[in-house]
């Protein structure tokens, strides 16, 4: 273990010394705390023994401590992405999505409106900019779902209090300081901290770290504009202690700068790994925003295991002038998106990348005298990929009943959304679900096809040597041993499901020997009730009850 | 040393040698009266050049167009070198910068609106705080950049009356949606000619008639927004601005009674700011050890630092521009052009990894030199500390200057074998032939090490 937290192994335990004030200590301690850290993994991962080699998109999962990490990292029984499109500035969702049938709309904006003529059909009610041509395809392969009037009660319209509301997931009212994504991987990462992963759980494309992934104590993502330039930056970096450090105001921060520094030089090699996996297959436009996801596809296709990446399209202000300005916004929008699906789709990746669109707010339903639109409210949000069930969803913007302000009132909350895709795409339960909102309900939308399986009903009689035994001890508390046989080797898959059939653990998922195999299962983290335990093969699956009981 | 750092950018060995013989209450008496009394430096030769007159050539337009983007590029460099040796009215300059917003790429055409700004954020750097919003508003740069041109009677644009309650002024919470739109009415009719650089109130743009302001209501115009502001509005703006100041000064987190003492302070000093800075500084609260190497350095505080304490190479003017154009915008701070009009985000946003890794970069830069860029002049710099041939003292001293907290003698051997890289202590000579490039090697090693972003 890491007795030189307490003492320093160079001084031969002859004075106790305080280290996070130490320059040159810092660096010489690190790789000491490295392979302790890795040590305590191995004997960890030993004391589990859950028996599977966990492997995560490629790469081996490594250097967690905590006591139910690993059933949690099962629990994602997943490996789906979330791609990030942050629209700056607050886009013009009417001029988005124009509401063709719609006089208001017209009397409203009488130089701004954006006539049927000169814009897509996607309804007979609702057209799309024709900056946005290249999206045609997807919504016509109903990979592509436009949520109408997405907001939230009593709207702010400062961009910075919004932008800080829609990232944090909080309420109008409330003040969070940290992140719906980074609380969620903070869910099922809690050791991030102290035992990162060997790859950024998170990315986001640009410089300035967004409030997106910042977790309760630390931040969850890496912010990278080149991953090339990165690694040969930070490559042969020294690796700091963030733990050692004094208990002042001035350790706190150096601590922060510490845990960054490490993840630039550890992430550098993980990301340039990834992204010298693989090439760009398709011709991305030359803005610098198609360049993001260029970058972000070539780190998915190489399997660098972040889970979360975040891109920005900046300039959506359109206070004045706006026609032109939004115009050009939406084809840097439409076309690098174009580039960005049609590459991952061909590489297949299509089921496995969600993309979502956001905004602070949209704006003012009446033009204002500079030919462009002050700050509103609702506006639609776009999500794309196979994934995705295509189509309107939601009440579309009600030019009538509009706010005091004269801004559209919203009709499907942004915390419904990202609750719909936390559950729905990466299968989190329910309660983690809204714990991380911090909602006690929410409506979840049909955008995305529900995970639930049916674990049940579909079994076979299964060949002779292949069975599951009744796990043991049962009813159990803490871990119960699964044992099964497989009469040749084969590929198994062993899941835990609620009542619901939800999954909620992934015990093992590869292929395997002939022969008795054993598994264990803390159900330290469920509550008490009855759980089916699932083994799937290629010629059939067979299932068993189990009770957790305290 | 945290004073000087904290007031301004770091301090040479001169300066610090000269605050060492005063009491902690002199030394912040001066710091503030120089800031106060400290020359407006010369305008540069182009400051009143306008846009040419409409009988011009397209030609004659261009070339005026060119001009005044390399105007504004020069300028930058020219206010960055100003920031160097300007300590406490330059940092201030840099905080209006960050308050008061503006970004060039909106008035890129009209280089001397750059300069304008700017000089207005240094005459009030430490000057009068309702002066100093009664003005900004009415420069040529923020009408563009926050579209106060295109604010007129019948169609208002609200995009500078949001931002001068959200973000100049009180702050978030303080204000309605209406209080916004009556406010932008009583904004309207501002133009600019850009032949004389100046603003105008032009009337027949004006929305003449009543508004209601904080819930007071009259026919009110620019000036009366203003008045409303420091009457209606009176604690909560000197708390919002107090606040900022702290965070600049002290910490991020704001320790609320502090701040709301020094805003009772502002108000009863009529918003004048050199009172309160001058409080801020002298309290025991700024000097408590919690707070020292509490704050994250800007890349223009980590570098203009650097050329203080360490010494300034000779730099040609295309090396401040890579310098100031390239490399400390891609650390993330472009001068006169932050992100948006919040401001550069400060605290832990200078080190996200993108950021750290660019100003590790930019740092090996400056110490080890590149065949453009000369190196920092380091054994200059080792040759004025004491003890220069025993590697582990000097190793130990150049640490301990360079960084704000310092450390235990425990660590000088560990410093020391970092400065000889190998060499036998033995053969450590300040005038072997190896020792520059150790030396630089040493404070490249320093400069990147987390402890000396902080300050």
């Amino acid at each position: 273990m890491c007795n030189s937290h307490t003492k320093d192994p160079k001084k031969n335990n002859a004075e106790e010394g305080r280290f996070g004030d130490a320059l040159a200590h810092g660096e010489a301690h690190t790789n000491d705390h490295i392979r302790w850290t890795r040590r305590d993994f191995l004997y960890r991962v030993g004391a589990a023994s859950l028996g599977a080699s966990l492997m995560m998109s490629g790469l081996p999962v490594r250097a967690y401590g905590g006591s139910n990490l690993l059933e949690r990292l099962s629990l994602l029984n997943t490996d789906k992405i979330l791609v990030i499109i942050q629209l700056n500035g607050g886009n013009d969702g009417l001029n988005t999505i124009i509401p063709v049938t719609n006089d208001r709309y017209y009397s409203n904006r009488p130089n701004i409106g954006i006539k049927a003529a000169d814009s897509i059909k996607l309804s007979t009610e609702y057209h799309i900019h024709k900056s946005l041509t290249n999206l045609q395809n997807a919504w016509g392969n109903d990979e592509m779902a436009v949520l109408h009037s997405v907001g939230y009660p009593s709207p702010n319209l400062s961009h910075f209090r919004a932008t800080d509301i829609w990232v944090s997931g909080s309420g109008s009212s409330d003040y969070w300081e940290d992140g719906w994504m980074g609380r969620s991987l903070d869910a099922e990462y809690p050791e991030y901290k102290n035992n990162p992963t060997p790859y950024p759980l998170a990315v986001q494309i640009g410089s300035v770290a967004s409030m997106l992934f910042r977790g309760p104590d630390t931040a969850m993502g890496l912010s990278v504009s080149d991953p090339a330039e990165f690694y040969r930056i930070v490559s042969g970096g020294a690796v700091y202690d963030p733990q050692n450090v004094p208990a002042t105001h001035y350790g706190t921060e150096l601590s922060y700068v510490r845990s960054v520094a490490n993840d630039s030089v550890v992430y550098g090699t993980a990301l340039k790994t990834s992204y010298d996996k693989t090439k760009s297959n398709v011709t991305y436009p030359s803005t610098s925003f198609a360049g993001s996801l260029a970058i972000v596809s070539r780190l998915i296709r190489g399997e660098l295991g972040a889970r979360i990446y975040h891109v920005s399209l900046g300039g959506f202000d359109t206070h004045a002038s706006q026609l032109t300005t939004h115009a050009s916004l939406l084809t840097q929008l439409g076309d690098a998106v174009k580039a960005f699906t049609d590459e991952l789709n061909a590489a297949g990746y299509g089921d496995r990348v969600l993309s979502m669109t956001f905004s602070e707010f949209g704006r003012r339903v009446k033009e204002n005298g500079s030919s462009g639109t002050d700050h509103g409210t609702a506006a639609p949000m776009f999500l794309f990929g196979k994934g995705v069930n295509g189509g309107f969803f939601g009440t579309g913007p009600d030019l009538v009943n509009l706010d005091a302000g004269g801004n559209i009132k919203y009709s499907t909350d942004f915390r419904a959304v990202y609750g719909t895709i936390l559950l729905n795409w990466f299968g989190m339960s329910v309660t983690e679900v809204q714990q991380i909102l911090g909602l006690s309900s929410f409506s979840v939308g049909n955008y995305l096809p529900s995970l639930v399986a049916t674990p049940t009903s579909e079994d076979q009689p299964l060949p002779n040597g292949i069975t599951l035994e009744q796990n043991f001890p049962n009813p159990f508390q803490g871990i119960t041993t699964i044992r099964y046989h497989l009469r040749q080797p084969m590929k198994a898959t062993v899941r835990v499901f609620d009542l619901n059939g939800r999954a909620i653990a992934k015990l093992t998922d590869q292929f395997q020997s002939a022969g008795t195999h054993e598994l264990q299962f803390n159900g330290d983290w469920l509550p008490n009730g009855r759980y089916i335990v699932r083994l799937e093969t290629p010629i059939g699956g067979t299932s068993k009850q189990m009770t957790i009981s305290r | 040393m945290h004073l000087l750092r904290r007031t301004g950018f770091g301090a040479t060995p001169s300066d610090v040698s000269a605050f060492l013989s005063q009491t902690p209450l002199e030394a912040v008496n001066q710091i503030v009266n120089n800031a106060l009394n400290r020359p407006l430096p010369t305008a540069p030769s182009w400051a009143t050049t306008g846009f040419p007159a409409s009988t011009a050539t397209q030609a004659e337009k261009d070339t005026y167009n060119t001009n005044a983007r390399n105007w504004l590029y020069e300028y930058q460099n020219t206010w960055y070198k100003e920031m160097r040796g300007g300590a406490l009215r330059e940092k201030m300059t840099l905080f209006w910068s960050n308050h008061f917003v503006t970004a060039y790429g909106s008035y890129v055409n009209n280089g001397p609106f750059g300069y304008q700004y700017i000089d207005l954020l240094r005459r009030y750097a430490l000057g009068n705080f309702t002066g100093f919003v009664r003005e900004v508003g009415k420069l040529p740069a923020m009408l563009y950049y926050l579209n106060g041109r295109d604010n007129r009677k019948g169609a208002p644009n609200e995009n500078y009356a949001r931002e001068l309650l959200e973000l100049f002024t009180m702050g978030i919470g303080n204000y309605t949606q209406e209080d916004i739109v009556q406010v932008a009415k009583a904004l309207t009719g501002w133009q600019v000619n850009t032949q004389t650089l100046s603003s105008f109130l032009n009337s027949t743009r004006f929305e003449t008639g009543n508004k209601t302001i904080f819930g007071k209501t009259g026919a009110w115009g620019y000036d009366d927004v203003i008045n409303l502001i420091f009457s209606e509005r009176k604690t909560e703006t000197a708390r919002f601005i107090c606040g900022k100041l702290y965070k600049f000064f002290v910490y991020h987190i704001p320790n609320v009674e502090i701040v709301n003492q020094l805003a009772d302070l502002f108000i009863a000093s009529n918003f004048e700011l050199a009172p309160v800075l001058r409080t801020l500084f002298a309290s025991t609260h700024f000097f408590e050890s919690a707070f020292i190497g509490a704050k994250y350095k800007s890349p223009t505080e980590l570098t203009l630092g650097l050329f203080n304490e360490v010494g300034l190479p000779a730099f040609s003017e295309a090396n401040y521009t890579s310098i100031v154009r390239t490399y400390m915008n891609r650390a993330d701070q472009m001068l006169m052009s932050p992100p948006n009009v919040a401001g550069w985000p400060e605290y832990r946003s200078w080190i996200s990894a993108n950021a750290l890794a660019r100003r590790w970069d930019l740092l090996g830069i400056l110490a080890l030199g590149t065949k453009t860029i000369p190196a920092l002049p380091v054994k200059t710099f080792a040759l004025g500390l004491p003890n220069i041939e025993d590697p582990y003292e000097l190793a130990f001293e150049m640490a301990n200057r360079l960084v704000s907290v310092p450390s235990p003698s425990s660590e000088k051997t560990a410093l020391g074998l970092k400065l000889l890289d190998g060499m036998p202590d033995y053969e450590w000579s300040i005038n072997a032939s190896t020792a520059e490039s150790k030396l630089k090697n040493y404070l490249r090693y320093l400069v990147r090490l987390p402890e000396f972003q902080l300050c």
